[in-house]
């Protein structure tokens, strides 16, 4: 290291990769954003967030806030580097033009697919191949790059830019090439059937993928080829064909239900998160280090991947260590997980004698940045004309995943996953594919696939409701899932399910009740416009089937709280709701919450061996018999999963702290200075008696302790003061025992740590942590992998709306939501989550549009003067409404819900704009053309 | 066929009986939509706020207020008591049911419309849903305020003739002339007014001044000079931008109402007019603009610091984002009344459709002097454009007086 | 290169040795080190680089940094969002009452367009001071002041809600 005082052990080793060891930097934001503790509001809750001063006051905490003058260790001097990236994919790429820039203006390096090639250098496995377009090629797709220019300072950087960005001879072009469809094979391909038993919702079923294991199709003509004839009692597949095809034809000729049939189709969307994507590396050549600062979702994939890179290239040798720095992200949305950028920005680090920044302006993070996946639906409903109940799904999906595959498999799948909604089909065929195309790709934006296929389900019940002449919400009474029924896989969905409440509640909301009269009385008074009310619900699952949260809770000798978790803030609040997760074991808010951490797991010693989701049961029984193996060692974060994922792993080393320490604690001091045990056995009651008061502990009447009181006397004796476990979650808990203190106890995590006292006991290590290794461990069956999801949190809008008569302009009046989020954190972090997601629904559906051809974000041109995000004037930002379903008890867990809220407004404002026209829209984004040609 | 049913007394009773729906010829009414569009209708006789063709925009003329009227098929509140021939005389000649026009209905223009155009006009709005919306009063200085004085206007200004295509013209050529001068009624505003503020046929699409905005000459020999093509006339007219730039004020409207509606060839037909192509040249590029930028001028330095940002360091502009300043045709107008007058107002955000929309470009009255904007106003010109004279503070008060003082573009 | 200087939350700046067409955002970036204002859009839409210019009439209005080159502040008083609060003796920090007024709202999530949303905030209250309006203007000149500021996170009813409290709890803000 150029810094002497960045000694070793400032970075704590998370993993090493082909002899590169990948270390994590004491975290940024730890440092940098030193915010006051929150004082307590109301609800028990914190006045604000943690994050909130370093926030409001505009601190240096965000990935593209830091330049190498912020950087310890790091020299001043800052590069900065230009991605171009390529305009079109018609014609043969021919190379670089820079033939116009004067002498200071000139790049000191051109990174091209030559300069890769020659040093055996490409991109993470995961983006695929083909960095930069290679010259003679024609791009793959819109927004392929060419090359990185890199400039030793900022003044030559932007004087090339400007010069360069928007010309039109800056790349030479050749012949023209004709692009098929269909010209690569499919990213990915999806089959899910089930047909129900004799024994009913409840009984086995004839078949299931969750029983029967999953479907995959041949590929022929870069198309999936699935077999045509099925077989009762084949093969898994051939028997999924052949309950699939008989399903499809009885819906052809029924007589006894009610089929609606319809193609819903859904656009290309921008996550627009407001920091577009940067990265900043220095790879020191002296001292072989690699250092990162990225804004981005998932640090310890990042850091990975770099070791990864340089290690299966000919630079292998010359970098030994990767350090990952992770800062606060400027919102994410999925856009920031597993982006290809951070390879760019690796690329040009690489290639810097210094410290290379590469920022995207927003034409660039258009062009380039991970997009919503697009898919057109083809929905048949069959709905028994008497008993209401459908009888049957079937769906032909079709996924536009851009030019790279990036998540499109999974979304596709959770897409596909999700069409069922909230409602119970005994019998369903859901095929779905997600093509390659020459457009932006496509990764795993906020709704993850189910924002697309939940809303067509909501809009088919309406309108099929609408033909039958019934009630919707009577449809929605006898179809909706009960706890204990199956979805379209075959596996039970893992909570309580309380559609019924959400749906009670809604059929008498007066906006719904009234809304007849309501429409009369206002077209009355406003003839101009159309008036209209429309509900919709909607079930998010969350998770990825591979849920990997670890956490620490450490206590100071004055009682300060820290903890530390491996999810990243991306303004959600997982910070703050981490903070208030261990208040109920530790009687206050945490002092300190450090995110992203990636250093301190080292404690825990796991490594991982196969890959989660396809790992056999024998892998996994084998595996596991070693106690430091573990599925997933870290996991990426995303908003939805943080509550609930994160917040038990973090409630769990809470909880671990108080029975080992502060109860015991509090019970010897109170034992030795309020009762006189010399003469008596005393019974302090069991430690459910145990109770939080003023932040002190107190049980039975006993004098309450603060925690200052009791942490001295647990450093004094030497008891536990910091816990560290790491979960695994496959749709349920791993579960494992350990022997805490010579105690055998069980606990729904798979790997702990503890520091005792100050951590300096013989044994401890580095962070002062000493592994307690499990006795037992038993992992969620690798089967349940074949569940897709079964985590589900629920939520409901009601959108009231008018329609301007002559131009088709459609304007929210007011919004109200439902949701259940199980139990809250805080009640305003729900609140923000609930109005940010509406929000970015209405503009799902009324406002957000991009083509995905030749003139759309790829050709570099698209920003926010034409793509239309909501603004507070789209919203009826003063007449948002929501009501919160309180938890069932205060066990309930935390769920994720960042996601749902975005969901049933798509369907209420389709509704509403069929109450207010006449007329069912099936085309996202429902424009006022649209509307203006189904009222002439 | 239609003009027979609709006079046929017979026929009149059952029309009265069922709804005009019932009896349109759907054909008709089709192209009379499209025919509504070409004139643009709906861009006076629908208000902001208000139901489509239901009237009640406010117009500002030097005689006062006016308001447009409900044109809907209301019987008694719109037009639906019109007879063909009614509607007839009301477009050609200015002669309403229940009284003359104002002139700001262009019946001057209209009257050029052909028989089978206004009868398929009269089909359509005769199927407009009812809006029981009541015509505003007017609010009009004397001798204005009576409208019978109209008819002296109308004697001293309006020579309705039907149109007569120019024998040595293509096809095409005289379809660009019916639809610029007759429905299109382009030279209302392209077209300096008489005393009398009737259209001074001498100087017959020249330009003028109107609501703030100069309507500038569009003139072939202009536009020619200007470098205008198809392609450019045409992406104007589709979105409101084009390597000649951008639109603001009435033609933002007019674009997004009426002009990005014609069909192909009757945009080859404009532009074959306007450009006076008889045979247009589709292919046709806009040729290389001057750009001629002094570093040293003081005016550099201002447009370095106010517009560079969007309109680029060499007056490239940002494509799809802020319009060039090179080959700007509102720079390179004679006239600087819109280049002062964008300067000082600036323009509104505009949305012409989900994938063209531009945001708003600053107005800069209170952040530059008078003598800031003078040297800015210049250096732009002498930059990119062949005007020569400078500009002066006359000019600049001149500008500012004609300009509302709400007004955005 | 030319020669610009101004004053940033009152310290005097410059004389910089700069390229003209140098975006004031790139100023504060790449050449101060301050990096509070936010780049959103680059092209003066999304307002999340709105800074503060403190006229000397005793105005104040709201400037784009991204759109307008540094040559538009030269000579200028101009506030970004790190010169609203103050540090106490005790080192506590002291936030202006917009500031103080999102914090407790929960008005901001990922926090990126917040230094815009402050200072739009920073020149109502200003505007206010100077001319009091009626209560029930209060929404309409929140909208006027917010309208144009894009937030993809929290569906901005937290930030209209907040600054509105505080406009009605602050009494010489309105009559």
């Amino acid at each position: 290291m150029a810094d002497p005082s960045l000694a070793r052990r400032d970075f704590i080793k998370l993993c090493t990769i082909g002899g590169i060891a990948v270390y994590s930097a004491p975290s940024l934001m730890a440092s940098q954003a030193k915010a006051p503790t929150p004082k307590y509001g109301e609800h028990g809750s914190p006045k604000f967030r943690l994050d909130a001063v370093a926030k409001v006051t505009g601190s240096k905490i965000y990935g593209r806030d830091l330049r190498s003058a912020d950087m310890d260790g790091w020299p001043s001097a800052q590069g900065h580097a230009y991605l171009v990236r390529l305009d079109r994919v018609d014609k043969i790429y021919n190379g670089l033009n820079l033939d116009s820039l004067e002498s200071n203006e000139r790049p000191s390096k051109v990174i091209t697919a030559s300069t890769l090639a020659s040093d055996n250098l490409g991109l993470p496995g995961f983006f695929g191949a083909n960095a930069f377009v290679q010259e003679g090629t024609a791009p793959e797709y819109y927004g392929h790059a060419a090359a990185l220019l890199l400039f030793d300072d900022f003044a030559t950087y932007k004087r090339a830019k400007s010069k360069l960005k928007f010309a039109d001879n800056l790349a030479r072009w050749g012949d023209s090439v004709t692009r098929k469809e269909h010209d690569r094979p499919p990213w990915a391909n999806w089959r899910i059937v089930r047909q129900e038993g004799a024994g009913g919702r409840t009984g086995d079923d004839v078949y299931s993928v969750m029983n029967n294991g999953m479907i995959f199709p041949d590929i022929k003509n870069n198309q999936p080829d699935w077999p045509t004839q099925g077989n009762e009692s084949g093969d898994s597949l051939e028997q999924a064909i052949y309950h699939g095809q008989k399903l499809r034809q009885s819906l052809e000729n029924s007589t006894d239900s009610f089929v609606l049939h319809r193609q819903y189709k859904t656009q290309s969307i921008e996550p627009m998160m407001m920091e577009p994507e940067a990265y900043n590396g220095w790879f020191d050549r002296a001292s072989k280090t690699l250092h990162i600062v990225a804004t981005v979702q998932d640090p310890q994939e990042v850091a990975k991947e770099a070791a990864h890179v340089v290690e299966s290239s000919n630079l292998k040798g010359s970098v030994e260590t990767v350090v990952m720095h992770s800062p606060f992200i400027g919102g994410g949305f999925g856009a920031k997980d597993h982006s290809i950028f951070s390879a760019y920005g690796l690329l040009a680090a690489l290639y810097a004698g210094r410290p290379m920044r590469l920022a995207n302006d927003r034409f660039e993070q258009f062009q380039s940045g991970l997009k919503r996946h697009p898919f057109d639906i083809d929905l048949k409903l069959a709905i028994n004309k008497s008993s209401l109940k459908f009888e049957g799904l079937v769906a032909d999906i079709k996924v536009d995943g851009g030019g790279r595959a990036n998540f499109s498999g999974v979304v596709t799948m959770v897409g596909a996953s999700a069409i069922q909604s909230i409602y119970y089909f005994p019998r369903n065929d859901i095929n779905a594919t997600c093509v390659a195309s020459p457009g932006v790709d496509c990764g795993s934006m906020r709704g993850f696939g189910t924002l697309q296929t939940m809303a067509a389900m909501e809009m088919a019940v309406n309108e099929a409701a609408d033909q039958m002449g019934v009630d919707p919400f009577d449809i929605r009474a006898a179809n909706m899932m009960l706890s204990g029924d199956k979805n379209t896989q075959g596996a039970i969905p893992n909570m309580g399910l309380r559609y019924d409440e959400m749906i009670a509640s809604a059929r008498q909301h007066d906006k719904w009740v009234n809304r007849a009269a309501n429409k009369q009385a206002y077209e009355a008074d406003n003839p101009g416009y159309l008036y209209g009310v429309g509900y919709g619900i909607a079930t998010k699952d969350y998770g990825t089937g591979a849920e990997a949260p670890a956490a620490m809770i450490e206590l100071g000798r004055d009682g300060h709280i820290q903890i530390r978790v491996n999810s990243m803030e991306m303004g959600t609040g997982t910070q703050t709701s981490q903070a208030v997760v261990a208040q109920r074991y530790v009687g206050r808010l945490a002092h300190d919450v450090v995110m992203a951490e990636v250093d301190k797991w080292s404690s825990l010693q796991q490594f991982e061996s196969y890959n989660p989701y396809f790992i056999s049961q024998e892998q996994q029984d084998e595996a596991s018999k070693d106690p430091r193996w573990t599925p997933v060692v870290a996991m990426a974060s995303s908003a939805s999963q943080s509550s609930y994922y994160q917040s038990h792993s973090t409630e769990v080393a809470a909880r671990i702290l108080f029975r080992h320490t502060l109860w015991p604690a509090a019970v010897s001091i109170w034992k030795a200075s309020y009762f006189n045990s010399r003469y008596a056995a005393i019974d302090f009651g069991d430690i459910d008696n145990a109770r939080w008061s003023g932040g002190k502990l107190t049980a039975n009447g006993y004098p309450p302790l603060d925690l200052a009181t009791l942490m001295d006397y647990a450093y004094e004796n030497n008891m536990i003061t910091g816990v560290m476990v790491h979960a695994f979650n496959r749709w349920a808990w791993a579960e494992a025992d350990f022997a805490i203190e010579g105690k055998n106890e069980t606990h729904t995590i798979d790997a702990l740590a503890l520091r005792q006292g100050d951590g300096s006991n013989a044994g401890a290590d580095d962070n002062g942590y000493q592994l307690v290794e499990r006795s037992r461990v038993d992992y969620p069956k690798a089967s349940l992998n074949n569940a897709m999801v079964t985590y589900y949190a629920p939520a409901a809008a009601l959108a009231e709306l008018r329609v301007h008569k002559a131009t088709g302009q459609v304007e929210i009046l007011s919004t109200h939501s439902w949701l259940e989020t199980g139990r809250m954190h805080v009640r305003e972090l729900v609140e923000g989550q609930i109005e940010g997601g509406l929000v970015m629904g209405i503009g799902h559906t009324l406002l957000e549009y991009m083509p995905t051809d030749q003139t759309g974000p790829g050709d570099g041109t698209w920003n926010l003067n034409r793509y239309d995000v909501p603004k507070a004037k789209h919203v009826a930002v003063w007449n948002m409404t929501h009501e919160i379903l309180p938890p069932l008890s205060d066990t309930d867990p935390a769920k994720g819900i960042g996601e749902v809220v975005m969901i049933p407004i798509v369907s209420a404002i389709v509704q509403g704009l069929h109450q207010a026209t006449g007329t069912y829209f099936y085309d996202l984004p429902i424009k006022p053309k649209q509307v203006k040609e189904a009222l002439s | 066929m239609k003009k027979f049913l609709s006079n046929h007394p017979l026929l009149m009773v059952v029309a009265l009986l069922v709804s005009p729906q019932l009896w349109a010829n759907d054909d008709a009414v089709k192209r009379g939509e499209y025919i509504a569009k070409l004139g643009d209708c709906s861009a006076c006789h629908t208000a902001p706020e208000g139901q489509a063709y239901a009237g009640g925009l406010k117009f500002a003329t030097p005689f006062g207020e006016l308001y447009s009227t409900n044109i809907t098929s209301h019987k008694d509140k719109g037009i639906g008591d019109y007879s063909l021939q009614d509607f007839k005389d009301a477009l050609r000649e200015g002669k309403g049911k229940h009284g003359r026009l104002y002139p700001a209905m262009p019946f001057t223009s209209y009257a050029l419309v052909s028989d089978q155009d206004i009868s398929d006009l009269y089909a359509y709005f005769m199927q407009v849903p009812a809006a029981d919306v009541d015509n505003k009063d007017n609010d009009l200085n004397f001798p204005a305020n009576f409208r019978f004085g109209l008819i002296f206007w109308s004697w001293l200004n309006h020579d309705p003739q039907p149109f007569k295509p120019i024998a040595n013209k293509p096809e095409a050529y005289n379809r660009g002339a019916y639809i610029v001068n007759g429905l299109g009624h382009c030279g209302e505003c392209h077209t300096t007014r008489t005393k009398t503020f009737g259209i001074d046929k001498d100087r017959i699409f020249m330009g003028q001044v109107i609501d703030g905005k100069y309507a500038p000459n569009i003139t072939a020999t202009e536009l020619n000079r200007q470098g205008w093509t198809y392609r450019s006339l045409n992406d104007l007219f589709r979105e409101g931008y084009s390597s000649k730039g951008t639109t603001f004020g009435g033609m933002f409207t007019l674009i997004s109402h009426s002009m990005q509606h014609l069909t192909e060839s009757d945009m080859k037909a404009v532009a074959s007019y306007l450009l006076d192509q008889a045979e247009l040249d589709v292919d046709a590029k806009t040729p290389q603009a001057k750009v001629s930028i002094d570093e040293t001028s003081p005016g550099y330095e201002l447009y370095e610091a106010h517009c560079a940002g969007c309109h680029g360091g060499q007056g490239q502009g940002v494509p799809n984002v802020a319009p060039a300043m090179v080959g700007n045709a509102t720079l390179d107008q004679n006239h600087p009344f819109n280049t002062v007058a964008v300067l000082l107002k600036g323009i509104e955000p505009q949305r012409y459709s989900y994938v063209r929309a531009f945001g708003e470009m600053p107005g800069y009255e209170t952040r530059l002097t008078d003598a800031q904007l003078l040297t800015l106003v210049n250096f732009l010109r002498e930059s990119f454009t062949e005007q020569s004279e400078p500009v002066t503070q006359q000019q600049l008060d001149d500008i500012r007086d004609q300009i509302p003082d709400n007004a955005a573009h | 290169m030319s020669t610009f200087s101004f004053t940033l939350n009152g310290e005097q700046i410059g004389p910089l040795e700069l390229d003209s067409d140098t975006a004031m955002i790139e100023v504060l970036h790449e050449y101060l080190n301050m990096t509070g204002t936010k780049f959103g859009c680059g092209i003066g839409v999304c307002r999340a680089c709105t800074v503060i210019v403190d006229n000397d009439d005793g105005t104040s209005e709201v400037m784009r940094s991204c759109i307008n080159n540094v040559g538009a502040f030269n000579g200028k008083k101009v506030r970004t969002v790190e010169g609203h609060a103050t540090t106490k003796a005790s080192g506590e920090v002291q936030l202006s009452p917009v500031q103080q007024a999102y914090i407790e709202g929960y008005a901001f999530q990922c926090g990126w367009c917040t230094s815009g949303m402050v200072n739009a905030a920073t020149v109502l209250i200003e505007q206010l001071r100077r001319e009091p309006i009626k209560k029930n203007q209060i929404e309409s000149r929140i909208e006027e002041a917010l309208e144009h500021h894009i937030c993809r996170c929290t569906g901005y009813k937290k930030y209209y809600e907040s600054l509105k409290k505080l406009i009605e709890e602050t009494e010489e803000l309105w009559t």
